[in-house]
């Protein structure tokens, strides 16, 4: 037998050292350097990973009764891979979904592993689903929003989306506080999807949310939301806004915008009626604005409060007749009777001695031209055109509060710095905070500052005290309280071009009472109502809200103020 | 004519000390020699016997206490699942309860259920003054202002 050649041998034999070195090589490779990510490969595909979600915090009111809660629910899904009919498990399951047959028999045969068939579900519809044992259909754990007084403050609160997250109002704005940290569960599985016995399962507790305790008074805010539907309906508004505060602490205890919407199902109202317009729509004030006008004149001794102007009914200004309300001849007055009677021209006359660079300046202390501070999604600044703009006209406009644009929630903190002794106290929504054990943290105090002097927001209160008495307000008064405020029939600005809608008026009445120690400010708007004037819309809507507010917070009567010089005849 | 040698009895190597031991301790007497079979077996019998008791005294106690332990395990682990099942039912039942607190305390329901009871809020808000700056006397007490009956 002939020997095989001992070169292909040793061939043979390097050819096979070489391939084993290879497969050696390779092996460590694998083995030793890539060994972790191969190991952690394999388990990412072996482990799934499940999301538990963490209760939101709630949304309280000042008394800590509930406007938001979250409730516990289901999101019912599919693994089309096991639903061994389709047709009949969505036969099955449309009854108690509610759902159309083809909408779930279409899911349930889309070529995915996973399908929702229903979020946030009741309980019991989902036990109701549980008890059918169909194959292929699962459940997870959810919570879903509730919002318990349905429309109640619905533009404050907002609402969140279908995944629980915070999409409008405060839910937005406090979405890190309320939404909390989810947990987690992780599962090993086998290629079935099977639970491995023995294998890793851990699960991470989700975290619950803290609760956010509101300034708003639910109470309060029902009343004023019944009067201002009221107010809409009776003198056929297109909508209108009311806020309630407290002048001292900034604190608002109500505010509505009307139209609303249900957040418990804000699908189906029209996205515009989401907006909080007491914070997100600016308005030309009108003659609410007057007060910062007569306030500046005071603090900067413009005018004496004896001193009578002669007070024409119109008035030339470049190339516009600007003119009161109503026709007069020659009125004599003083700073209150203007303020009383709410004269355009007067108030231009008092401004022209005041000089546009400090009526700016007032402008811009009392906060017009930008956020309050609230710290509300989408706030408004409002408009306030900067100095180097203004023109003779503009000082005259911008004095009786046209040409001007502010927040409702700005012309009720302007009301409030007169009622806080001339400081301005930024307004607030939030109380504080409450941790799930319970721990309740306040919010700081509003920060303040000094924009009028004591005296000056005294001499003014007394200025809207009588408008309120004998001059356009007098559809606010209340038996026994002294009220101040102020009338405004603001015209509405075209959007696409310069120049005003004829015969639309925005009214408002903005006050405070009882004017010798204020304790609630009161801001009553009305969009375009039919009959106009704020005297006649909007002092009735204070009117109903204080009255509401006297038993409310046990308001008592307070002394009576002294009245300032007039020139106009008594009655 | 040869005679076959006869066997020494084997003994296992791991008895051979005991078994040496138990020879000094007890000669073998001189009585007539036994058959090697049968002592074998006494043996086997005796060594049996200490096996089960001392496996019986060691095993059985370990048994049962392995039983106890288990059956303890699976009663503790039955009452938490019970007490979980009972937490789960409570929070659902809480849960429950805020809900309906919630839904019931609603200002528009107490609102409607009062106007359907013929509630409604005051038109008017009248304050009382007291004259003279001094409080109303409690009622049942005679008013020290108005003279009595034989006064002067």
């Amino acid at each position: 037998m002939r020997r095989p050649p001992l070169q292909r041998l040793i061939a043979l034999l390097a050819l096979m050292a070489v391939a084993f070195g290879v497969i050696f090589v390779r092996l460590t490779v694998l083995q030793v350097s890539q060994a972790a990510s191969f190991r952690d490969r394999a388990l990412d595909q072996r482990l799934r990973r499940i999301e538990l979600p963490a209760t939101r915090g709630q949304i309280l009111d000042r008394t800590r009764e509930p406007l938001a809660i979250s409730l516990e629910a289901r999101d019912i899904y599919a693994d089309p891979r096991y639903v061994r009919d389709p047709w009949v498990t969505a036969t099955r399951l449309s009854p108690i979904l509610g759902a159309e047959i083809g909408e779930l028999a279409a899911r349930l045969t889309e070529d995915t592993t996973f399908v929702y068939l229903a979020r946030q579900v009741d309980l019991d519809v989902a036990e109701r689903v549980e008890r059918l044992r169909l194959p292929g259909i699962g459940f997870l754990e959810a919570t879903r929003r509730y919002y318990p007084a349905g429309t109640l403050a619905g533009q404050v609160l907002g609402f969140v989306g279908i995944d629980g997250e915070g999409l409008s109002g405060l839910e937005l704005r406090y979405e890190d506080l309320l939404a909390g940290d989810p947990g987690e569960r992780t599962q090993e599985l086998d290629p079935h999807g099977q639970p491995i016995l023995g294998g890793i399962d851990v699960e991470r507790q989700p975290l619950e949310g803290s609760s956010v305790v509101t300034t708003i008074d639910r109470d309060f805010q029902y009343q004023a939301e019944q009067a201002l539907a009221d107010a809409v309906a009776a003198n056929r508004a297109r909508g209108g806004t009311v806020i309630v505060m407290d002048p001292r602490s900034g604190d608002i205890l109500a505010m509505a915008s009307y139209p609303w919407f249900d957040p418990n199902a804000f699908e189906e109202a029209p996205p515009r009626t989401y907006r909080n317009r007491a914070v997100t729509d600016a308005f030309e004030p009108g003659s609410t604005n007057k007060v910062i006008t007569a306030a500046a004149a005071v603090d900067r001794g413009a005018i004496a409060l004896d001193h009578v102007l002669s007070v024409p009914w119109q008035m030339q200004v470049e190339e516009f007749t600007i003119h009161d309300a109503h026709p007069h001849g020659i009125q004599r007055m003083t700073l209150s009777d203007i303020i009383a009677e709410s004269s355009n021209i007067g108030t231009v006359m008092v401004a022209r001695r005041l000089g546009e660079s400090a009526l700016a300046s007032y402008l811009t202390r009392f906060g017009l031209g930008q956020t309050s501070g609230v710290s509300f999604p989408g706030e408004s600044a409002g408009i306030l055109p900067p100095l180097y703009r203004w023109t003779e006209t503009s000082l005259a406009t911008i004095a009786y509060g046209q040409g001007v644009a502010a927040t409702p929630l700005q012309m009720a903190s302007v009301y409030a710095t007169i009622a806080n002794h001339g400081r301005w106290v930024r307004p607030r929504l939030v109380l504080g905070t409450r941790s799930p054990d319970g721990t309740f943290q306040e919010a700081p105090a509003s920060p303040t500052r000094r924009v009028v002097s004591a005296g000056t927001a005294q001499t003014v209160t007394r200025m809207l005290a009588e408008a309120v008495r004998a001059g356009t307000g007098t559809n606010a008064t209340i038996a026994g309280y002294e009220i101040a405020g102020k009338t405004g029939t603001a015209r509405i600005p075209l959007p696409d071009r310069p120049g005003y809608y004829e015969g639309e008026y925005v009214a408002s009445f903005i006050g405070f009472l009882p004017a010798s120690d204020p304790q609630v400010v009161i801001a009553a708007i009305l969009d375009r109502p039919v009959t106009g004037y704020g005297g006649i819309a909007a002092a009735p809507l204070f009117q109903r809200i204080a009255r509401y507010a006297i038993t409310r917070l046990a308001l008592e009567p307070g002394r009576p103020l002294r009245t300032l010089p007039t020139a106009l005849p008594q009655p | 004519m040869s005679v076959p040698a006869r066997r020494v009895p084997q003994v296992p190597e791991w008895l051979d000390g005991e078994v040496a031991r138990a020879e000094r301790a007890n000669p073998p007497p001189q009585s007539p020699p036994v058959p090697p079979t049968a002592v074998r077996g006494t043996r086997r019998r005796r060594h049996r016997l200490g096996f089960v008791i001392l496996a019986t005294i060691i095993v059985a106690p370990v048994l049962i206490g392995i039983v106890s332990l288990n059956a303890l395990l699976a009663q503790t682990s039955l009452r938490i699942d019970e007490a979980e099942r009972r937490i789960e039912e409570l929070s659902r039942e809480h849960l429950t309860l805020v809900h309906e607190q919630a839904r019931l305390s609603a200002p528009g329901r107490i609102a409607a259920w009062a106007r359907r009871n013929g509630m409604r809020l005051p038109d008017d808000i009248r304050s009382l003054h007291t004259s003279g700056g001094s409080l109303p006397a409690p009622a049942g007490e005679a008013d020290a202002s108005v003279p009595r009956e034989g006064e002067a």
